[in-house]
């Protein structure tokens, strides 16, 4: 319950302010829209087509799962670097664990080939890597965005001593 | 060693090579075959299929005006062999070396098969696809839509849709005659990809492309992470009952390297730059695309707009 009551403190603290609303918006639409164009759930041509098939339904939830704790995030360590003078750390590391489930994955499409295109084996080798460790580095990315969440909203709790009613 | 040289099998043979083509065109396997004949480690026949490559790859062109009669047994003349060992040193140039395999089927020695040219010319466009060394056309050969894919054997999203959209297509377009299917190689995603179009090819020279194609999709674990090298490809021949020793030879000296650079390059003039991509290709010419791995639903569309 405890944990539940520092959720909503911190959520009703940070997204109060309607600025942080926009600002998860964006995030969250910035990463989602993207990934699904590259992982190839959104067709552009020849017809709009936006297409889930069975076989991809846990690759979609991951997408979901990124995005969203990837807004939660950002906004919230934004809120935390302008409202509370911290660090950046957070910040950082949140971008990391959205970078890493953003690249997991990378093959045929876009990601893939402009890494192979521009960085050569390098980028074969990355291509690879991002690949045939999809599953793993998604699950990292979550774990990595899940820690630092769980951190923000810690300190948010810790560091405001605000009555809200 | 005087063997004869009876490379190919049907009764027609051209004589007089017309033009040597380009030379920088000659891979390194032939050469390699070349030296190792010169010094008796592999067989005339091995080096046939060297020979043999290079006019079915239009590297040694031959006109079709002359037929010659039977071939009779004849031996090799010495200076052929040993220009052949001192091409693979790099003593003699490519196109000295191309004269005297003129000369060979000038005397009748070397013939060339007209079912593999007439096989490979009588299929060679779809629009302005140039299919002659794609994959067997699967479905009817006269539909009037054809639909190309080009794709990458290590590509997650190409072996999701053979094996989970393509059953419809074949379903509702292939086998009730109203559309065709051919597959051309884009490999990009490292050597693997390559050594696994090849292996198709050389699974087609045994008479069971698709099969391959099929089972190799099925085994897709990821890129260049072994599932699809030289060994495991060999492997999976071996599962589908082919003769393993010729499979692991034609892969070996990359037998099918040009055919599959050929498509490549026939993607790159159309556009494609990742896979998979699909062309749906109508009897006018006309084509449309469909960029990743689309439903059917998709397919439907872009086949009713086209009937």
């Amino acid at each position: 319950m405890q944990i539940i009551s520092k959720q909503v403190l911190a959520f009703r603290l940070v997204f109060s302010n309607g600025l942080y609303v926009g600002l998860f918006c964006v995030f969250f639409v910035g990463l989602f829209l993207p990934l699904v164009i590259v992982t190839e759930f959104l067709f552009f041509e020849p017809y709009l087509v936006f297409y889930v098939p069975d076989y991809m339904i846990d690759n979609f939830i991951f997408i979901i799962i990124i995005s969203v704790l990837t807004g939660l995030v950002l906004s919230m360590s934004i809120y935390r670097i302008r409202f509370l003078q911290s660090s950046t750390k957070k910040l950082r590391t949140g971008l990391l664990g959205s970078i890493i489930g953003a690249g997991a994955g990378a093959c045929c499409g876009g990601i893939g080939i402009a890494l192979i295109s521009i960085f050569g084996a390098v980028g074969g080798a990355a291509t690879s890597i991002l690949t045939n460790f999809e599953i793993p580095l998604r699950v990292a990315s979550i774990g990595i965005l899940g820690f630092t969440y769980y951190m923000i909203v810690r300190d948010l709790n810790r560091e405001c001593k605000v009555n809200l009613e | 060693m005087q063997k004869t040289f009876s490379i190919l099998i049907i009764s027609i043979i051209f004589i007089s090579i017309t033009s040597y083509a380009d030379a920088q065109q000659i891979p390194s396997w032939v050469k390699n075959n070349a030296g190792w004949w010169s010094s008796s480690q592999i067989s005339d026949d091995d080096f046939a299929k060297g020979l043999e490559f290079l006019i079915n790859e239009k590297i040694i062109q031959i006109p079709k005006d002359i037929q010659s009669e039977g071939q009779d047994e004849q031996k090799i003349p010495s200076w052929v062999k040993n220009n052949a060992g001192w091409w693979s040193q790099g003593l003699v140039s490519d196109e000295d070396f191309l004269k005297s395999i003129q000369y060979l089927i000038n005397v009748g020695i070397v013939s060339v098969s007209l079912d593999m040219q007439q096989e490979t010319k009588s299929n060679s466009m779809i629009g302005s696809f140039d299919i002659s060394k794609a994959s067997p056309i699967e479905g009817d050969k006269d539909a009037s839509i054809t639909i190309i894919m080009f794709s990458d054997y290590q590509c997650e999203r190409c072996a999701k849709w053979v094996l989970n959209e393509k059953q419809e297509i074949t379903k509702k377009y292939i086998k009730t005659g109203k559309a065709n299917f051919v597959v051309l190689d884009y490999p990009m995603l490292g050597d693997d990809s390559v050594s696994a179009s090849e292996a198709n090819y050389c699974a087609q020279d045994q008479g069971k492309y698709f099969e391959y194609h099929n089972y190799l999709y099925t085994k897709h674990r990821g890129v260049q992470n072994g599932w699809a090298n030289q060994e495991s490809l060999v492997k999976y021949s071996e599962d589908l009952g082919l003769d393993s020793e010729q499979f692991d030879n034609c892969l070996l000296w990359d037998r099918h390297s040009l055919r599959v650079a050929h498509n490549k390059m026939v993607g790159s003039s159309h556009g494609v730059s990742s896979t998979p991509i699909f062309f749906i290709v109508n009897s006018d010419g006309n084509f449309e695309r469909i960029t990743g791995s689309q439903p059917p639903t998709v397919f439907d569309r872009v086949i009713q707009e086209f009937g």
